[in-house]
């Protein structure tokens, strides 16, 4: 430690602290100079100088600009990737509705190869799960108005 | 200034940002630009650059104003935020921000480099002087220094905003307004203080 900044915690250092904050004070009150502390007021007024805002006069307005229109783009990728993932969506169920179409039939026949009403219960068991699917997503699209 | 604002103020302000309201996000940007300007131009002295950064910090701030919850003085977040740009855009140009506070000569040896304050005459040059010392600080004294003594803000709230210990803040105050009063010291006829201590 160099010898000449004494240790903070220190009285040496609590004192000097002092100074520098009553010097501090009393040039944000604009109180007479005292010549105790004459060097460091001259400190605290030379760091109390605003620096010039060299911003252009027009800068909030330019920001706030910049801004809207970044979100409106941001909005217009999330609706564009929504649109998108409702599409998909829609063709994957499109695609399971015409595969269950063309091959019910075999799967059915199959199923009841393994005993009778076999088929009626995975019937039930996917009419279960179509039912609690369109509960949960009449409650959010309404939700969602 | 943005300190007289009230947590009420600043969390209405916020709201109608959020809200979107007409204007909203401007006038908030009007209220705290002097506030980043201080900081960033404080940081990295580059006109230009600063000028970039203050735009890309209340840019960051708006796409993250949801994360703002009205505990503390909004000064102080975004204070946070163009310290966090600056301090970045430092680390890539690879500029030391600071001096530690425990390494004793560096600092005053970083002033004097740059400039002989004993050689300058008596008044308005003396201040001239002072303000040069001031400039050729390291980033993180400066904008401490600016953030204390402009802005007025605490030593906790400045702790936030530089993520630095407040006793570390303090210690950095301390050593740089003894090194400019040290400096100035033998021009206004007066002797060093703390030789000894």
């Amino acid at each position: 430690m160099n010898a000449k900044h004494p240790r903070p915690g220190t009285d040496a250092f609590e004192r000097e602290w002092q100074l520098q904050e009553r010097a501090l004070r009393d040039e944000r009150a604009g109180l007479p100079d005292d010549p105790d502390i004459a060097a460091y007021r001259r400190v605290a007024h030379a760091l109390r100088q605003p620096q010039p805002d060299r911003l252009p006069s027009n800068f909030a307005y330019t920001v706030a600009a910049l801004a809207e229109r970044g979100l409106r783009a941001a909005r217009l990728d999330t609706r564009l990737e929504q649109a998108l993932v409702r599409a998909l969506i829609a063709v994957m169920v499109l695609g399971a509705l015409v595969v269950v179409v063309l091959f019910g039939r075999d799967w059915l026949a199959a199923l009841d190869a393994y005993g009778t009403g076999a088929s009626g219960w995975v019937a039930t068991a996917v009419a279960c799960v179509a039912l609690t699917w369109g509960v949960e997503g009449l409650r959010r699209w309404r939700f969602s108005r | 200034m943005s300190a007289a604002t009230t947590i009420e103020e600043d969390r209405a302000l916020v709201a109608a940002v959020l809200g979107h309201a007409p204007g909203a996000f401007e006038r908030l940007v009007r209220q705290y630009q002097g506030l980043c300007w201080h900081i960033v131009q404080r940081m990295v002295r580059n006109p230009e650059d600063a000028r970039d950064l203050c735009q890309e910090t209340f840019l960051r701030v708006h796409q993250c104003l949801h994360q703002y919850r009205g505990e503390r003085a909004l000064s102080g977040w975004i204070g946070q935020v163009a310290y966090s740009m600056a301090k970045r855009h430092l680390e890539r140009k690879r500029v030391p921000i600071a001096d530690s506070p425990e390494d004793g000569p560096s600092l005053a040896e970083s002033v004097a480099d740059d400039y002989d304050l004993e050689a300058s005459v008596a008044g308005a040059e003396i201040d001239q002087h002072l303000h040069a010392a001031i400039e050729s600080l390291p980033p993180l004294q400066r904008t401490l220094l600016t953030l204390y003594h402009l802005e007025e803000l605490p030593i906790g709230e400045i702790s936030r905003i530089t993520e630095l210990p407040e006793n570390t803040i303090k210690s950095h105050l301390f050593r740089t307004r003894k090194l400019l009063r040290d400096l100035l010291a033998p021009r206004m006829g007066l002797a060093e203080v703390g030789a000894a201590a």
